[in-house]
């Protein structure tokens, strides 16, 4: 089998691609920084672990019109299908390095068990992380949104990489919007205007998204102001609203929003939520494929309507 | 709530079904709440989750969308898309646990005066008891 390196190595020597976006390793062995290669020398540090959380298909729309490859998870690959289907990527352009069912490591998860500061190594030892004499099961750490993927038979890639060491483990079994959906109505309300009231509109999770790619956000656009420039509670539900609402159908549920959010808002509630409507209500997964028509631009004669109000006494 | 609330309701209406239904009402004298603020829109495919949610923010305590009947659009398919978008808006409004009710849509035509005034006194009556919305309304001190 070959490694990754390999892999890059041969593509660039050969002139199949002119450059491979991948991953290094970061400044600290917990932490992985996205990394573009373009030259035999620098192939060297392409490397994958589980700490690889960054969107890579969020670069690609700068490299159109050159043959790039680029090393994608499962969630990655479902986010270059919905880019491809939108129009933002060219399919000729693109050569897909997709890993083999590999599962991530929720930095925030492994904190309750060790201290990340004072880990120097680390291996993956037969379903567990090990760090010095700490073993930790892996179904404890991984990411909750690895554990149910929706993508798991995507087969429109160009190559599938199989990494030595593999995360492999039962998926998490934490529903997490059990507890949020016993709440009432007032209580949910209350809980997110506490949320947002932390919220300080730093845009890192438009930033981050795959999906948010358009050159004037209507959060910076000035008239009309949707969004109030004003940082609130209210107004920071607005924009947030706003930007689910863009997701709706088009989420891939790579749950960046929520790790890089800085006020530690349960993001993913809400996009998550709006991926099982779309599944249940609509039958539409989103990427599930490249050549599917839009969620938005699209209906069914028989769509659900309970909003509909019909007057007593019609 | 003071006594002398009155709800504030906006009806976003389509120019070529709802809106000469109210038009319709107007000329046969018919009587309905004087709260409603009726916006022409030229279709309820225009309709965007944006200019409810800013009605809201302006301290509006209810929204109406109005459309054509599905199959009747003027444009052939734009109430479909409509309804399509304004449904899961709702959906992800309950599971924020937004006030259930506060913003419904209709299907009314250009003849249908009777049910013009049914809804919109049916929609005042319900608004007038839930009292006003205080949930996404800006008030001077900003935040919530």
């Amino acid at each position: 089998m070959k490694k990754l390196q390999e892999i890059g190595a041969e593509l660039l020597k050969d002139k199949t691609v002119s450059g491979i976006w991948g991953y290094a390793v970061g400044t600290h062995p917990l932490v992985a920084s996205p990394l573009y290669v373009d030259s035999l020398e620098a192939v060297e540090q392409l490397t994958f672990n589980p700490f690889c959380y960054h969107s890579l298909p969020n670069y690609l729309r700068d490299f159109r019109g050159q043959k790039t490859a680029v090393v994608l998870k499962r969630c990655d690959l479902a986010a270059v299908n919905l880019l491809l289907q939108e129009g933002q990527l060219i399919r000729e352009d693109l050569y897909l390095l997709l890993l083999d069912g590999e599962k991530l490591i929720d930095h925030e998860k492994l904190a309750l068990h060790l201290d990340l500061d004072k880990v120097d190594t680390w291996a993956i030892d037969k379903g567990h992380f090990v760090a010095g004499e700490t073993r930790v099961p892996l179904e404890k750490v991984v990411f909750d949104k690895c554990g149910d993927c929706a993508y798991e038979n995507l087969d429109n890639f160009d190559k599938l990489i199989s990494l030595e060491h593999k995360v492999e483990c039962p998926p998490p079994a934490v529903d997490f919007l059990v507890e949020y959906q016993k709440l009432s109505a007032k209580e949910r309300w209350e809980e997110w205007e506490d949320h947002f009231g932390k919220c300080i509109q730093c845009f890192a999770c438009r930033q981050v998204c795959p999906m948010c790619y358009c050159n004037e956000c209507i959060a910076d656009k000035e008239m009309p102001r949707f969004i109030p420039k004003s940082v609130g509670g209210k107004q920071n539900t607005v924009w947030q609203i706003t930007r689910v609402m863009h997701l709706v159908g088009r989420c891939i549920d790579c749950g960046e929003c929520e790790r890089v959010c800085p006020a530690k808002i349960p993001l993913r509630r809400l996009t998550y939520k709006m991926r099982t409507i779309a599944k249940e209500n609509y039958k539409y997964l989103p990427g599930g494929k490249d050549d599917q028509v839009m969620f938005w631009s699209s209906y069914d004669k028989k769509d659900p309507e309970d909003l509909i109000f019909h007057p007593e006494g019609k | 709530m003071s006594e002398n609330w009155k709800p504030n309701l906006v009806g976003f209406f389509c120019q070529w079904c709802s809106y000469l239904g109210a038009d319709l009402a107007g000329i046969n004298r018919m009587h309905y709440p004087p709260n409603l603020k009726i916006i022409r829109i030229p279709c309820s495919g225009r309709m965007d989750p944006q200019l409810i949610l800013r009605a809201f923010l302006n301290g509006a305590d209810g929204v109406l969308v109005s459309g054509c009947h599905p199959g009747d659009c003027h444009y052939r398919e734009g109430n479909y898309y409509a309804r399509r978008r304004l449904q899961v808006f709702r959906d992800l409004l309950d599971f924020m646990g937004f006030e259930p009710g506060r913003f419904i849509m209709t299907w009314i035509s250009a003849s249908e005066s009777h049910d013009l005034v049914k809804v919109v006194t049916q929609f005042t009556e319900k608004i007038s008891e839930m009292g006003p919305q205080k949930q996404l309304t800006l008030t001077l001190e900003g935040s919530s």
